[in-house]
């Protein structure tokens, strides 16, 4: 481990480690625009320019590796005089058009101007060299040329991550810009994050260009719900809106990246009416709002009745890779109470067959979040065989009543609607059915209690995804009406069957599950926050 | 879709051969691809950039670096003049004028019958014999106005 001292603090690097990383570990952030951990290095921008003993000049503090004894300065008049002096040369053309750019709040050019450059510009207006603004680069893009310092980032996002290409330098000398091929749309996946790793306005997002001021925006920490691959994200949102997701960095997930299809998966949210009460089927075969009390009443009764006359193997739990796995745990939890053996959560059968939505960066086949966790609590069983399975069972009399949790998958993909049809399918063929779902639509007629409850991003809870890694979301907004996050319905039908149910937060049922269930024995809800932790 | 013609395709064989790495020698290529094509259109770095390997944005980059390079379509003659000390010292302006005259074009346009087109350029690395022009491979030094009239009417019968 070599040691070395960075403003008269001995510090300690990694071997192999530039100026830059060790700092940046050390909780020290040297200025830069070219330099990201996720890119090779490049060392163009010449913003880490610092001070090292014996070395004759200033050194780029991303490039230069540390060594043993080194002595570094970062922060004395001689680095801040040359910092100050790549920013004003990185200004000379640049709009400033900062009161109309996207990217104001969250500039790097505009926060390293207040801390070193505060220089008055000696360029004219009329003399700054103009190029191209607002140019269409596809469905996520908008390039501003004149706002770019040229770090190129995005260039090396196409070329190492994507390994795609698209963008370029064109021209040379002061009329150097950025662009692709023709101006042709970024047509990859993985667009957007151009977007994120652009350090000024030259990048912005089609999607949430002009929709908030980025310091209007509150910041919950969660985790894609698009895919099972869980890409660590935060939720920018205002008074119970999302704006935009973002990727938080997470090395053994998705590093800095985020999808296309999982950036925009929040639309689905608002896509559609809420469900805002609880509706139990009367007499006449008509949905009526119930309250929550009244409506745990009767499906405890009723279930309990059916295992009664039928057994307990008539009754079907059928559980959404979608939900969380605190509500998983406590469907299951009731269901075992009720003496219930049959559960699954497949909703298609098909769903390995469509591997043409995977690659190998980010995208996983399987759009659900919680596969695995469901997996894991012991919800697939080869008895039921999918959704399929369970359809057949109904119609051949052998299952009666069933609990079903769905979602509406937040990433859409060709087959969404058949898998819906089979839950219609489902709901037709049990004598008595309780569905648990957000969104309404009109096949949600055949349940016998339809309970509205909490979508993706609004209710703490873990997720566990494809290899295992159990991560938390948090709560960014609040449900709709009267919904309930699914873990608290079934507390509450726990509550209404006479066991114990001590839980007040996701948090509890956490620590019970824990206690309870071996796979995630030992585990604290607070080790699976970034990066998250691998379960057995 | 454009190509090579049958000696272009040749002279790239024996281009690739000079260099460890196919996509070492896009530079040369681009030059051959200037020489059969007359410019290097956004059709060209395509074709250039599927024949190798390269994504057609990387191949409009080097192209769009390099001045000699022409990047909108040029005369079969292109006159490139130095305007650097030596021959600024040595009376390349009145030359200048002079090939503006003959042409009755402006820097970088093309004359109606195509044959055409100029630009001034920094040092030719001619200095001893200013003032110099280039056309094609070919230089033309010690110019005046009489002698640059000359060549053009040469070139233009050619």
């Amino acid at each position: 481990m070599p040691k070395f001292t960075l403003n008269g603090q001995e510090v300690e690097a990694k071997p192999g480690q530039t100026i830059i990383q060790a700092a940046a570990d050390h909780g020290m952030e040297i200025p830069h625009y070219c330099y990201h951990p996720d890119l090779p290095i490049d060392g163009n921008c010449r913003m880490c320019l610092v001070e090292v003993e014996k070395m004759p000049k200033l050194t780029p503090a991303c490039t230069t590796l540390v060594n043993d004894g080194m002595v570094v300065r970062s922060e004395n008049e001689r680095v801040k005089e040359a910092v100050r002096g790549v920013l004003e040369f990185l200004l000379i053309n640049h709009p400033v058009d900062c009161p109309v750019c996207d990217q104001a709040g969250e500039c790097r050019l505009q926060d390293y101007y207040m801390v070193y450059g505060l220089h008055t510009s000696e360029i004219p207006l009329g003399m700054k060299v103009r190029k191209r603004k607002v140019i269409d680069l596809g469905p996520m893009v908008v390039l501003d040329q004149e706002r770019c310092v040229l770090c190129s980032r995005c260039i090396r996002f196409f070329e190492y991550v994507t390994e795609t290409g698209e963008m370029q330098f064109f021209g040379r000398g002061d009329h150097v810009a950025i662009g692709t091929f023709e101006d042709r749309p970024l047509d990859n996946p993985y667009s957007g994050n151009v977007v994120d790793i652009c350090p000024v306005g030259a990048l912005t997002s089609r999607d949430f260009r002009f929709k908030c001021r980025v310091w209007f925006l509150h910041a919950t920490d969660s985790v894609c719900g698009g895919c099972s691959t869980g890409c660590t994200v935060r939720i920018d949102h205002r008074d119970g809106t999302i704006f935009r997701l973002l990727p938080r960095r997470n090395v053994e997930v998705n590093r800095s990246w985020l999808c296309d299809e999982g950036r925009l998966s929040f639309h689905k949210l608002s896509d559609g009416e809420r469900i805002t009460r609880p509706l139990v089927k009367g007499r006449d075969g008509v949905q009526a709002p119930v309250t929550w009390e009244e409506a745990a009443r009767s499906i405890d009764s009723r279930l309990k009745e059916i295992r009664d006359t039928n057994g307990a193997a008539s009754i079907l739990g059928f559980a959404s890779p979608s939900a969380t796995n605190e509500a998983l745990f406590l469907f299951k939890r009731y269901l075992d109470g009720l003496g219930a053996t049959q559960f699954d959560f497949r909703l298609d059968s098909e769903d390995k067959k469509l591997a043409d939505e995977e690659d190998q960066i980010l995208r996983h086949f399987d759009k659900h979040p919680n596969s695995m966790g469901a997996i894991k609590l012991g919800l697939m069983s080869e008895q039921v065989g999918g959704i399929e399975g369970a359809i057949n069972a109904a119609r051949a009399g052998r299952l009666k009543a069933g609990v079903v949790i769905y979602f509406k998958p937040l990433v859409e993909r060709p087959g969404d609607a058949e898998a819906e049809g089979r839950v219609l399918a489902l709901l037709d063929e049990l004598e008595y059915s309780v569905l648990l779902t957000s969104h309404k639509a009109d096949w949600q007629d055949s349940a016998s209690v339809v309970l509205p409850v909490a979508a993706w991003s609004e209710e703490e809870g873990t997720y566990t995804n494809f290899e295992g890694r159990v991560q938390l979301a948090g709560k960014a907004i609040e449900v709709e009406g009267n919904a309930l996050p699914v873990w608290e319905v079934f507390a509450m039908l726990l509550h209404a069957s006479g066991a114990e149910s001590p839980w007040m937060s996701a948090e509890d049922v956490f620590a019970t599950m824990a206690d309870s269930v071996s796979v995630f024995s030992g585990i604290t809800l607070d080790q699976t926050r970034l990066p998250g932790v691998v379960v057995g | 879709m454009i190509e090579f013609s049958e000696e272009g395709k040749r002279r790239y064989q024996t281009i690739l051969s000079h260099y460890p790495d196919k996509r070492a020698a896009l530079l040369p290529v681009l030059t051959l691809a200037q020489r059969e094509f007359g410019w290097i259109s956004q059709e060209v770095a395509e074709y250039i950039g599927k024949l190798m390997s390269y994504p057609p944005s990387d191949v409009l980059s080097v192209a769009t670096f390099y001045t000699m390079l022409h990047k909108k379509p040029a005369g079969k003659h292109h006159i490139d003049i130095c305007k650097n000390v030596s021959c600024w010292l040595m009376g390349v302006y009145p030359c200048i004028d002079e090939i503006k005259r003959q042409l009755g074009v402006e820097k970088r346009e093309v004359t109606a019958d195509g044959k055409f087109s100029w630009d001034v350029t920094e040092c030719l690395g001619s200095c001893g014999t200013a003032p110099a022009m280039q056309v094609g491979d070919r230089y033309y030094e010690n110019l005046t106005p009489a002698r640059v009239a000359e060549i053009i009417e040469k070139l233009r019968n050619d």
